[in-house]
């Protein structure tokens, strides 16, 4: 399920040698980068991601060891912090004494620093105990303005870069948090929230490595994890709203059931958490129901490592430090990995197809594995049919009522309150109707081991779902599902469906009814009834003289004042299939219409004509009995 | 066969007496006689008698039962003669007669007699129809409805006990036993028996579909397809809301007597405790028929027990009569009432439980216990029912609440379908369920025909309207002025009863009149 270095690059590990030079790794969670550091910069500073090939090396003076180091978003600038109360702020483009020029920057209270963050291309935040300031770095002028300033009551502070929030721990237990959003050169503040850290004796303050901030299924989480000495440890997500004015809640625990060392990744929605002890990592998805909030591990497996590793490197050991989202470094090795889902593996790890299959629809950009894998479990009848209508319902849900139900209750959040938070928009699976139909509905039809009344009730259990969600079924779909009904032999189902109209009305489909007729009366009917919903006038009179039912096709065309273009027709039906005294009956009814009598007698004529006079005289003198 | 533990098994004694401005009459009313004959049992010189199954009125002599039940036979074989020498004919006659019965008709000037054969003719059913107690109840004559009451009670027999030939198998040891189950039946049947005052709805004998919107119908046929996945032992399966149907998977020819069954006798009678207990659980399921405890998994004995009907095979042809035995399972929520049919297994294990292939290859399937109806079972249909039925159920209440509704019409219709014997009627009066919504019990604006409109209907539609024929049309205007109007297309078959008025003195007023009904009040379907 997790794989370790698909993507990776190697740095320079930790090194203090005997001839006084020192190299250092530190790294950068905002913009992912790690940053090795020779003699404090003299020797060089080089930067790294994951993310480009781009590969930044610079020097800078010795100014002592930094504690932290940041890049800006566009990687131009790098503030470091070498003193508790100062930052400084690196110019990276290469100068004539190839030295980068430094601004040093501080507060106004010039007190140590809790954080230094970089929220835009130019703005620094800096966050000390009583104040949090944001400046403007002009890179032109080597300088520096306060932008903005707010009082904050601060233990300690972290910041998402994603979302561009900071949030500050204070209180008695520095267990009292308080979000803020820094957008526009703006503090916005949020409603605070108390977290249950698990204090005891023992830990008597909630501590900023239990903290972490992720945005899990477009929303965003605070993580908390909750120690006990009695029971094992769960991580808490508090999730935040998406306006100042909504408290935060608590919404969800992660029972770990293990103690010691461990570390957390958020990886497409899911919360994994790697144990070092058991060498296990597990799989939390919030999405799965569950009666409580507590949530068991979904998967509960162990990292891989990319088979282009030779030999593999080690595992779980204690070099390794994980950063969200998915960076995993290995201070030893010198490598910095990027850890990532192999949900192929899916099917072998969650043994409830219903399960694997709605995990499977929320992961990215895994349509055609979730469809091929529907279909197997379709084919195997892994699926209880019920399972496999929750199933299509939540793939409905995309584009349908509830979808819409969920915008409608974000819009109307956003309408009574300003939304002032922001974060990546999750996009659930869509699977179009032509995709269900090409990829999973023909297919199963096409498997000569399925029963086709199983087939047909699958495509039920679709349709259902679209009008569930308020969709309207394709016309293809619709006549996909009465083919499928029909050849499985279940007329009567067919014939109900069609009567309660569950299906719409258009002529292909009347065509395909009225082919029924022998198999079941009703579904000919209904056929008919189709068409006369359509106006579909002369094709009604084609099926009646198709039934040979010549005369009602005559008293038809009379109610309904159809075009004259069908009499023709109709009286050559009668040729081929009335007896003589009908013959006359229609020729003589023509006759009478005062309408175009010159053209209906001509019509007549054709239908009774001089020889059939004869023979009628004929039959009547020798006294034959009409044969009927 | 299973002992009758419970008294009130097939009927109550719901609305004895109908009131006079009612819309039926009840049968015993204007009934002189009925029988049940076996002529091969009176052979013998000397001991007719003997063919005599049941008679009613008890209290007739032995002498007049005999005399009674061998005119009817000497009827049946003095006919039988011209027939046999007409081979077309014969055909024609069987391909009349829907119900698949030889029949004959005898008319005196007091009686009306009808007589059917079934069984291979091995049986003769009969009945007498007073012509003054007719006359007296305001019941107008209809020989093909009478035929139709008579093979209904027929098939209400069989479909509790099966064949009668299944009693004669052993003769003579059954035919007591015969005697008693055809007596303890019919006394009841009799009794309760209600007959039209427009005799060609009882001839007709369609259900009622109940309107519903298609997503609203998928959901329900979806929630039956998953509750048949799930126990593969029910075999058939029944969806009613209130007292219409809505939907079905079991023979058409089984679907007029068992609906019939549950609409004017199993429902009302379970369903008027339901008032008293409408305060709490409302909206919890629960059965209709066997234990009421399904905590326990005691085996279902005496008045827990489920009943057993007979029903057709799915596998049998038109003109196959097997009928198996179903123990029926009635299941209840918020109106609506699922009937599930599971084959019964004897103890004596007479018959062998036939899997269909889908069963077998169903891994999923859970073995049942060789297709006994068990507690346990009882109790996962309720579990697997419960939340998703009180579900749909809520919304049909919801989108029949939903509907407005309409304006009473000002004339009178019958509307059939023999395809899918789908029938309604401004004339029927099946009857109101407890529970029903008062807004459903709107005053008619028009009131009923008179008897004389009645009887000139039933004779249009003999004399006028071919059952062979799928279309059809004739206006008829009585000497009270009413007009009746009868049309067919596609087999469908639409009769209106128009009151007089000032608005329909010439043919040419009630023509367009009906073109004005069929495109207000029939506008789905075919019928112009």
């Amino acid at each position: 399920m997790l794989e370790l270095g698909a993507s990776f690059i190697p740095f320079e590990p930790d090194r203090s040698s005997h001839d006084g030079n020192i190299t250092r790794n530190f790294f950068d969670c905002s913009s992912q980068r790690i940053c090795t550091m020779r003699n404090n910069g003299a020797l060089g500073l080089t930067s790294k991601s994951l993310k480009n090939d781009k590969i930044m090396n610079v020097r800078t003076k010795d100014r002592g060891e930094p504690s932290t180091v940041k890049f800006s978003p566009d990687g131009r600038l790098c503030a470091m912090q070498r003193t508790p109360t100062t930052a400084d702020v690196v110019f990276l483009e290469k100068t004539e004494t190839s030295l980068c020029l430094e601004l040093t920057v501080n507060t106004k209270s010039k007190e140590p620093l809790l954080a230094v963050e970089w929220v835009t291309n130019n703005q620094l935040l800096l966050v000390n105990n009583h104040s949090a300031e944001l400046l403007y770095i002009n890179e032109d002028k080597k300088s520096s303005k306060l932008l903005k300033a707010t009082n904050v009551n601060a233990a300690w502070a972290i910041y998402y870069a994603p979302s561009q929030l900071l949030l500050i721990a204070n209180g008695q237990s520095c267990s009292y948090l308080q979000p803020f959003v820094v957008t526009h050169s703006q503090f916005t503040r949020m409603k605070g929230f108390e977290v249950d850290f698990g204090g005891s004796i023992s830990k008597e303050n909630f501590l900023e490595k239990d903290a972490a901030i992720a945005t899990i299924y477009g929303r965003v989480y605070v993580l908390v994890f909750k120690y006990s000495n009695r029971n094992a440890t769960v991580l808490d997500l508090y999730e935040l709203p998406f306006d100042a004015a909504t408290g935060p809640s608590f919404k969800h625990s992660l029972i770990l059931g293990f103690n010691g060392g461990c570390g957390i990744h958020v990886i497409d929605n899911l919360v994994v958490v790697h144990h070092q002890a058991s060498q296990k990592s597990l799989i939390f998805d919030i999405r799965v129901s569950s009666p409580s909030k507590s949530h068991s591990p979904l998967v509960v497996t162990t990292i891989e490592s990319h088979p282009q590793h030779q030999p593999p490197p080690a595992l779980y050991t204690n070099f390794w430090f994980t950063f969200l989202p998915d960076i995993v470094i290995d201070s030893s090795g010198g490598v910095m990995y990027s850890i990532r889902l192999k949900n192929e593996h899916a099917q072998l790890e969650i043994a409830d197809k219903q399960t694997m299959l709605e995990y499977l629809a929320r992961r990215s950009n895994e349509k055609k594995l979730f469809v091929t894998t529907l279909l197997a479990c379709l084919k195997a009848r892994a699926l209880s049919l019920r399972q496999i209508r929750k199933v299509f319902a939540m793939l409905t849900g995309v584009t349908g009522k509830s979808s819409a139900s969920e915008n409608s209750v974000e819009n109307g959040s956003g309408s009574s309150q300003k939304p002032v938070l922001d974060c990546e928009k999750y996009a659930s699976l869509a699977v179009t109707q032509q995709e269900m139909q090409s990829s999973v509905l023909i297919p199963l039809r096409e498997e000569v081991s399925l029963p086709e009344s199983y087939v047909a009730n699958i495509m039920l259990q679709y349709l259902r779902s679209l009008f569930d969600a308020e969709i309207t079924p394709e016309a293809y779909l619709i006549e996909m599902v009465v083919e499928t009904l029909a050849e499985a032999g279940e007329m009567s189902k067919l014939q109900q469906i069609v009567t309660y109209r569950v299906i719409n009305d258009s002529k292909p489909l009347a065509f395909l009814l009225l082919s029924y007729e022998a198999r079941c009366s009703t579904l000919f009917q209904s056929g008919v009834d189709i068409l006369a919903r359509n106006k579909a006038s002369d094709e009604i009179v084609e099926v009646m003289l198709e039934k040979k039912q010549i005369v009602d096709a005559f008293r038809f065309i009379d109610v309904r004042n159809l075009n004259d273009a069908l009499i023709p027709k109709v009286v050559e039906a009668a040729n081929q299939h009335c007896v003589r005294q009908t013959r006359y009956a229609i020729k003589e009814h023509l006759t009478e219409k005062k309408a175009k009598a010159s053209l209906y007698k001509s019509i007549g004529d054709e239908l009774y004509t001089a020889e059939e006079v004869k023979g009628a005289s004929e039959e009547q003198a020798t006294c034959a009995l009409f044969e009927i | 066969m299973e002992s009758i533990a419970n008294p009130l098994y097939f009927f109550s004694n719901l609305s004895l007496n109908p009131p006079s401005c009612s819309n039926v009459v009840r049968f015993i009313d204007v009934l002189e006689f009925f029988f049940v004959a076996h002529p091969l049992s009176g052979r013998k010189e000397g001991e007719e008698h003997n063919r005599v199954m049941y008679f009613h009125p008890k209290g007739e002599q032995l002498e007049r039962q005999t005399e009674i039940t061998g005119f009817a036979e000497a009827v049946v074989n003095f006919t039988e003669n011209f027939l046999s020498t007409s081979r077309r004919e014969i055909s024609e006659r069987i391909s009349e007669n829907e119900d698949g019965f030889d029949f004959r008709t005898v008319t005196t000037q007091r009686t009306e007699h009808v007589y059917i054969r079934t069984e291979d003719d091995q049986f003769i059913l009969g009945v007498s129809i007073s012509k003054q107690l007719s006359l007296v109840s305001d019941y107008p004559l209809f020989q093909p409805a009478i035929r139709s009451i008579l093979s209904d009670a027929y098939k209400m027999f069989r479909m509790f006990f099966g064949t009668f030939s299944s009693f004669i198998k052993n003769v003579p040891d059954d035919i007591p036993k015969f005697k008693e189950r055809l007596d303890f039946f019919f006394s009841k049947y009799i009794p309760l028996l209600k007959v039209h005052k427009m005799p060609l709805l009882d001839h007709l004998g369609g259900v009622e579909f109940l309107r519903m919107s298609g997503p609203l119908y998928l959901n329900v046929v979806s929630l039956l397809s998953e509750l048949r996945e799930e126990f593969q032992v029910i075999e058939k399966i029944m969806f009613l809301y209130q007292d219409k149907l809505l939907y079905y998977q079991l023979s058409k020819r089984d679907l007029p007597s068992l609906f019939h069954y549950l609409t004017h006798n199993l429902l009302p009678t379970t369903l008027a405790p339901e008032l008293e207990h409408s305060g709490r659980n409302a909206s919890k399921g629960r059965y209709l028929r066997g234990p009421t405890d399904l905590t326990t998994d005691a085996p279902l004995l005496g008045d827990e027990s489920l009943s057993v009907v007979h029903l057709h095979s799915d596998q049998g042809t038109e003109f196959q009569e097997e009928l198996i035995g179903y123990q029926m399972i009635v299941y209840r929520c918020l109106n609506a009432t699922v009937c599930m049919f599971v084959r019964n297994c004897p103890a004596n294990g007479g018959l062998e439980i036939r899997r269909d292939s889908e069963s077998s290859q169903s891994s999923r399937a859970t073995p049942s216990q060789n297709g006994v109806v068990s507690r346990r079972l009882l109790r996962n249909i309720d579990q697997f029912l419960e939340t998703e039925l009180s579900q749909v159920a809520s919304k049909i209440g919801d989108e029949i609440g939903d509907e407005k509704f309409p304006e009473a019409p000002d004339f009178h219709y019958i509307y059939f379908n023999p395809s899918s014997l789908s029938m309604t009627s401004s004339l029927s009066t099946s009857p109101k369920l407890p529970v029903a919504a008062s807004g459903s019990n709107s005053t008619l604006k028009v009131p009923l025909p008179p008897v004389d409109v009645n009887r000139l209907v039933c004779d249009t539609m003999s004399n006028f309207v071919s059952e062979t024929e799928e279309f059809g049309e004739c206006f008829v205007k009585s000497s009270s002025d009413w007009w009746i109007v009868i049309k067919k297309v596609n087999s469908r078959l639409l009769v209106l009863i128009i009151p007089p008025s000032n608005y329909t003195s010439s043919l040419a007023d009630v023509q367009s009149k009906t073109a004005t009904i069929v495109r207000s009040h029939f506008e789905a379907i075919f019928f112009s």
